[in-house]
């Protein structure tokens, strides 16, 4: 492969350490040399690929903490309304006491869940044929959730379910995602993530013990969720 | 991470207010603006403010938001099945092709083992030179550093050739 065998020069071209008569043979090979060029412009494509990869990997992140405000500032206008109800009892503030200790657990499970769960870049939308994903799969990737789940409700397929229940997460109807991922059947590509995001939906819902029963099925297993699914419960049970 | 959470609501409302942008097309140019950000300040591009952090944020997730709202109205036009031509035919096909590649490259990116991921996120995406991470994944020297991206990069490679056969090796 022409191309993996240049990767040390194309490295040595672009991060500015090669010199003298190396550069020029280099930058011959360039001019006269299709092929070589060729791979070199792949070379770069690909590297810049992987910049945009991680970027992504780091906005999905954001794209989490977007969830976690958006379910506080919720949260926080239930807060103030329970407030404001019960402000002239002396008993009230045992009640809003409790309230805020299972305020502040529920976050904290949701922080958690948050911090495990990826987003989905959704299925590839092909311009060449028609697909029967492609309208929902357009919504999804434009966040307009409405229309996906018009869309993928048509659809009664594992693959709609599942991203049935990733459109229900993010719209936090977390009841609604788990009734989606739960209809995903153990013979389906999708079962493992499903399994997986069901125990992190209970998680968000405060269900640790729910959600400990994913988990612990995960982790018995030797697919891709073992490792984060060990970490999810190490810092359940430590709390 | 915190200048995100620190300041995306304001940028909310001020996108709604000015633009009468949704709720999701503010945070997905408000994403883009704290990235960017993040990209100038670790290349050196960006030295001294000449204005405030949140300015600046602001200043550049306002034309994100322009691009969002600009490319989401042509994906609109798409839908509609009216024509859409020449240059904006060519934005279209470019962006599709664009976001299928994408996709292989982050499906062959999640095969590589885990020190390999360590090592091109550092290099590409913090961009570390060799010396910084080999000290920080704890490999002996630069050298161990470089040999271990470029034996990286052959996987990498290798795994594109798998996932794909449009790209010519």
């Amino acid at each position: 492969m022409e191309l993996n065998q240049n990767i040390e020069l194309f490295e040595a071209y672009t991060d500015g350490s090669m010199s003298g008569d190396r550069l020029k043979k280099f930058e011959a090979r360039l001019a006269y040399d299709s092929e070589f060029k060729a791979s070199y412009e792949i070379y770069l494509s690909v590297e810049k690929g992987i910049k945009q990869h991680f970027r992504n990997e780091v906005k999905s992140k954001l794209e989490e903490i977007d969830g976690h405000l958006d379910s506080l500032s919720t949260v926080k206008k239930g807060r103030s309304k329970t407030l404001y109800l019960w402000s002239s009892s002396v008993a009230a503030a045992i009640v809003i006491s409790v309230f805020l200790f299972n305020h502040f657990s529920t976050i904290s499970n949701q922080d958690l869940a948050l911090s495990y769960w990826k987003s989905d870049p959704g299925l590839p939308v092909k311009m060449s044929s028609k697909g029967k994903y492609d309208d929902a799969m357009n919504a999804y990737k434009l966040k307009n959730w409405e229309v996906a789940t018009k869309e993928l409700t048509k659809l009664k397929t594992d693959t709609a379910y599942y991203y049935l229940g990733l459109v229900s997460f993010q719209r936090h109807e977390f009841a609604a995602a788990i009734q989606q991922f739960e209809k995903i059947e153990n013979n389906s590509h999708y079962y493992e993530s499903a399994q997986f995001r069901l125990g992190l939906t209970f998680l968000s819902l405060n269900k640790k013990d729910d959600s400990k029963i994913y988990f612990e099925a995960l982790s018995e297993h030797s697919g891709k969720y073992r490792k984060s699914s060990n970490e999810i419960l190490d810092q359940i049970n430590s709390k | 991470m915190e200048l995100y959470k620190l300041h995306r609501n304001e940028f909310i409302v001020w996108a709604k207010a000015n633009y009468k942008a949704s709720p999701e097309q503010a945070k997905d140019a408000f994403q883009e603006a704290v990235l960017d950000f993040h990209q100038n300040v670790i290349t050196g591009v960006l030295v001294e403010f000449t204005s405030s952090i949140k300015t600046y944020l602001f200043q550049i997730g306002k034309y994100k938001l322009l691009n969002i709202i600009k490319k989401e109205h042509r994906i609109t036009y798409h839908d509609n099945l009216q024509l859409i031509e020449g240059k904006e035919m060519e934005d279209y096909m470019d962006d599709e092709n664009k976001a299928h590649s994408q996709e292989q490259l982050t499906n062959a990116i999640n095969k590589l083992p885990e020190d390999c991921q360590k090592v091109l996120k550092l290099y590409y995406f913090n961009e570390f030179d060799m010396d910084s991470i080999a000290r920080e994944l704890k490999y002996k020297n630069s050298d161990t550093a470089k040999s271990k991206k470029s034996v990286c990069m052959k996987n990498l490679m290798l795994e594109l050739k798998k996932i794909t056969s449009i790209l010519v090796f």
